[in-house]
């Protein structure tokens, strides 16, 4: 396998857009990133995309839609779903296709328009566990993660305020990124007068839904340098699947192993292990992690996930600022879940791109400095998760 | 409990619990390789290695342990039928002693009326008034 880098990112603004579709929310990121990499739409040899699934065909077909707007040029085009890793698995794709010497350029796109409020199911298998779990318990995935919440507060002593001063750390972040859907700096006491949605989980603590779309251009690095002056390698891109006997409140599902026999987050944990390995670092040495942060749960539950401290351990790095952009490790420097809202199927790009721009040095205010190696890790729904290593 | 309350009342869908019964009890599946337990029977988990087809059908216990719980103030999505005005409700993640959490909602009127640790009973109740197939699975108070 050949090493490939990314040589261009771009994002649709993350929001709310009734008058757009999903396609036209792919082709404006696609044509940012396209740009941004200084290539044509004929040197794309290769196009990964997210499967839109709230949608018609068209959504289904993504890559095929896009390409029927921007130029049919006949390149193999494969669109994935694979809940919320499908647009690390797209990049994966994207990079596979490049790495194995089959092509030197490559687009990776996903899209997304949420439904309003609580994410639903689809299909109409009455006794399959996610349809079962809203006709017969009303449990959202908000509830999910409220019980694994609540555990984690029993276990550890995080406590209420923690969780609000997630939201208030996170947002500080938001504020400064030109991109981010929400702009407002919270206080403490504003989270914690916000509605209990599913306690002890409340509205501010608990990501919206929103529509963007994000994509990258991945290119060959010997071939990179043709095209832009800072390339940013792409050092690992794993993917994970769920272990038997992970206790966790697994998305989707209606029962749950009560005795550990695997790490709770197994899926994000088997996918941070495999990026680790193949990027041949460890959290010691990630500059910024985009985690996330779904809600304040997730923010500290995937801080010990993913290695960089230890269990019960996250709730301190909170307090003491560790988790800031000046802190030891920078978390979601981009605003995260919290201030973009989650779009599902595309958010792994959001978190791509948001790197890639700190190691070029080109986040503005709210860059890490000096940023060298920087990390995306999507959550696990239904067991299945996703993670980048970049290097610049 | 007394089923003659439900007498002509159905579950939502079938097969995740006994029913009409005195005594309902979640039906699980359980792999006789490793011994696992799963709800519903129809989706197993089994650990590596496991005969695939060496499921059988088996009863949960009555009673499990309260291991967490959230309590819902907004009405989720369908397929979920909200009785109107909706009611603000509990969900509980249940430990059996067959070595599986199962979640289904709280027959406690308050959030005030449970504590992780307190012990509680399977039962069944109505989920909505919309129609006779309206049961579902409950976890309530352990009857004396």
């Amino acid at each position: 396998m050949r090493e490939v880098a990314i040589i261009g990112v771009g994002l649709h603004p993350w929001g709310k857009f009734p008058d757009k579709t999903v396609v036209d929310l792919a082709a404006e990121a696609s044509k940012r990133a396209i740009k941004d990499a200084g290539v044509d739409w004929r040197d794309i040899q290769a196009i990964a995309a997210g499967v839109y699934k709230w949608g018609a065909e068209s959504g289904m077909v993504l890559g095929q839609s896009l390409a029927g707007r921007l130029g049919e040029t006949g390149v193999p085009i494969t669109n994935i779903y694979n809940m919320c890793a499908t647009a690390t698995s797209v990049l994966r794709a994207a990079y596979l296709n490049v790495a194995s010497g089959e092509c030197d350029v490559a687009l990776a796109v996903a899209a997304d328009i949420s439904p309003k409020g609580f994410f639903p199911t689809r299909g109409d298998d009455p006794t399959d566990p996610a349809h079962a779990r809203f006709s017969m318990v009303g449990l959202t995935n908000p509830g999910y993660w409220a019980i694994d919440c609540r555990r984690r507060m029993e276990k550890y002593g995080t406590t209420e305020e923690h969780l609000a001063k997630v939201k208030v750390a996170v947002s500080k972040h938001g504020a400064l990124n030109p991109y981010s859907r929400y702009k407002k700096e919270y206080t403490v006491e504003e989270v914690l007068n916000s509605p209990v949605v599913s306690d002890p989980l409340r509205l501010y603590e608990i990501c919206a839904t929103s529509d963007g779309a994000a994509a990258a251009v991945v290119c060959s690095a010997d071939k990179a340098a043709q095209y832009v002056s800072k390339p940013i390698t792409i050092a690992g891109v794993g993917l994970g699947s769920a272990m038997y006997g992970d206790t966790s409140a697994r998305l989707g599902m209606l029962c749950f192993p009560s005795k550990p026999e695997a790490p709770i987050l197994s899926e994000s944990v088997a996918a941070s292990r495999m990026a680790y390995e193949q990027a041949s670092v460890g959290p010691e040495d990630i500059d910024l992690l985009e985690l996330p942060d779904n809600s304040s749960w997730h923010y500290l539950q995937y801080l010990e996930a993913l290695g960089f401290c230890g269990p019960g351990e996250a709730d301190r790095l909170l307090d003491e600022g560790q988790t800031m952009i000046t802190g030891k490790i920078p978390v979601c420097p981009s605003g995260g879940l919290s201030s973009f809202g989650e779009a599902l199927s595309a958010q792994g790009l959001q978190q791509v791109a948001e790197v890639v721009w700190h190691l070029r040095g080109e986040a503005g205010a709210r860059q890490v400095p000096d940023a060298k190696v920087g990390m995306c890790q999507t959550y696990g729904m239904m067991g299945n998760s996703g993670t980048v290593i970049l290097k610049r | 409990m007394d089923s003659s309350k439900f007498a002509s009342h159905g579950p939502i869908v079938e097969g995740f619990f006994t029913w009409p019964s005195d005594d309902p009890r979640l039906v699980a599946g359980r792999c006789k390789t490793c011994g696992k337990y799963f709800f519903p029977k129809n989706y197993p988990m089994h650990k590596i290695g496991c005969a695939e087809e060496d499921i059988e059908e088996i009863l949960m216990s009555k009673t499990g342990v309260l291991r967490s719980y959230t309590w819902q103030y907004y009405p989720p999505p369908p397929p979920y039928r909200a009785p109107d005005p909706f009611k603000p409700f509990g969900i509980g993640f249940v430990e059996f002693e067959e070595g599986i959490n199962i979640v289904g909602i709280l027959a406690f009127d308050s959030i005030g009326d449970v504590e992780v640790g307190m012990k509680v009973q399977v039962t069944v109740g109505e989920l909505h008034p919309f129609d006779d197939k309206n049961l579902t699975w409950q976890f309530g108070p352990v009857s004396k």
